[in-house]
């Protein structure tokens, strides 16, 4: 069997996968680029074994083999899989036997899905956590941290304009001499979300809830740690780790990247669209982020709001820090990288204060978040 | 509707038991308000950094 995923084809010897992958198959045997096979299970002797995943349900480990490749290893509560993977990951072969329950095939395919991310790398190709829509004939990504709201803001979209998903958490984006393209894959999220299609990737939106509209366009240095919080990074392999965060820069500065604060209501969608693709020139530029250094968490305790150190933190910071209500709330928005009129403007929507006296407590209180070395800016 | 405003303010304190509650998630508040602190089920020492 042949499939062609996000420009790439994957032959497989195995009868696996046959739902999700129908829709990619592929017939042509020409310049396949991973192969995937399976074998009876021998003794491999491990380097260096890294714990990726640990979760209630599952954990899955990766380890460095003595005479080259990798291990990887998932265990279920009930039975696993294992991986072998060359260093390049372009041949996987699976020792396993054919999987009998709905269960442990789905386990097989979130492996297989995990080295095949892995390979993609090499082919200048990325995995971006987002809701990618296509509007027009061109893609739009919604990116962000889980929980944020991707998929209602892309669901916006579908029903205020129209727009077609292409892929629901995780759409592939291959790097083109001329700018980017956006596809769907078959191992989309929980939901299985996709389409096969290719578009030109027109944008991506860094989401922010917010009960307005405000669009702001990031530079490539916001636009690279914006993106590399939501791109796939195998951390443990540095000579796949390094040419992945040189596609996370090579996206970031092709395609133009937008911090979006918006609701999820048909308006918001509209108003969005219509600056991005009637008016471009007119989205003006994000100014200086700013947000909390790592190691710092926030707590109610009792109505009070805590700043706690964690970790290396506790010793070196020697104690906590006591917020007010509002104070609070900004902590929370500083959790990730935001502007200091951002700030002011998600202060404004949430409490009943004019912009003079927001603007001056604001300055006063980011002056004391320096003092107590608890910002990062730049 | 908006919510009531208040001037934002941050201030540092020194480590006390609200802190360590904090810290490990503790939720027994009454055993380190009253002082027995060697009877918290905290998951770190309880009596770390404890300034009475």
């Amino acid at each position: 069997m042949r499939f062609y995923v996000a420009g790439i084809k994957i032959k497989s010897t195995l009868p696996l996968f046959a739902a999700s992958f129908r829709s990619f198959d592929s017939g042509e045997e020409a310049d396949v680029r991973i192969t995937l096979s399976s074998a009876s299970c021998w003794n491999l002797e491990a380097e260096e074994r890294y714990l990726l995943i640990n979760s209630a349900v599952f954990s899955l480990t990766v380890s460095s083999l003595k005479k080259g490749g990798w291990l990887f290893e998932e265990r279920g509560s009930s039975s696993g899989a294992r991986i072998l993977a060359t260093n390049d990951y372009a041949d996987l072969i699976i020792f396993e036997e054919a999987p009998t329950t709905k269960a442990s095939l789905m386990r097989l395919v979130r492996l297989v899905r995990f080295l095949l991310e892995c390979r993609f790398v090499h082919e200048s190709t990325l995995s971006l956590h987002a809701a990618c829509v296509e509007q027009g004939g061109r893609a739009v990504c919604f990116t962000g941290d889980s929980g944020v709201g991707k998929s209602t803001r892309a669901q916006a979209w579908i029903k205020a304009l129209g727009a077609e998903f292409i892929s629901g958490d995780r759409p592939a984006i291959r790097l083109e001499e001329n700018g980017c393209t956006a596809h769907g894959v078959p191992w989309d999220g929980k939901e299985q979300i996709f389409r096969n299609v290719e578009r030109p990737l027109h944008a991506i939106l860094e989401v922010r809830r917010a009960p307005f509209t405000r669009l702001r366009r990031l530079s490539a240095d916001q636009a690279y740690r914006a993106l590399v919080r939501q791109c796939f990074i195998p951390m443990w392999d540095s000579d796949t780790a390094a040419p992945a965060m040189g596609n996370i820069r090579r996206l970031s500065r092709a395609v133009p990247v937008y911090r979006l604060f918006c609701g999820a209501d048909p308006e918001a969608a509209l108003e969005t669209h219509r600056a991005l693709f009637e008016h471009p020139e007119e989205i003006q530029e994000e100014l200086p982020d700013m947000k909390i250094r790592e190691g710092f968490t926030l707590r109610k305790v009792a109505d009070e709001h805590i700043v706690i150190p964690t970790g290396g933190n506790i010793d070196k910071f020697g104690g906590a820090v006591v917020l007010s209500e509002v104070a609070a709330f900004i902590f929370e928005q500083l959790q990730q990288p935001v502007s200091q009129e951002d700030l002011l403007a998600l202060v404004l929507a949430e409490f009943d204060v004019d912009r003079a006296t927001a603007a001056a407590d604001l300055d006063a209180l980011l002056a004391q978040l320096r003092e107590l070395e608890l910002l990062l800016e730049g | 509707m908006k919510k009531a405003y208040m001037k934002p303010e941050a201030k540092k304190i020194d480590f006390h038991y609200n802190a360590v509650i904090a810290q490990s998630g503790c939720t027994i508040e009454s055993q380190h308000s009253t002082g027995s602190v060697g009877q918290c089920t905290c998951t770190i020492d309880p009596i770390y950094n404890y300034k009475p």
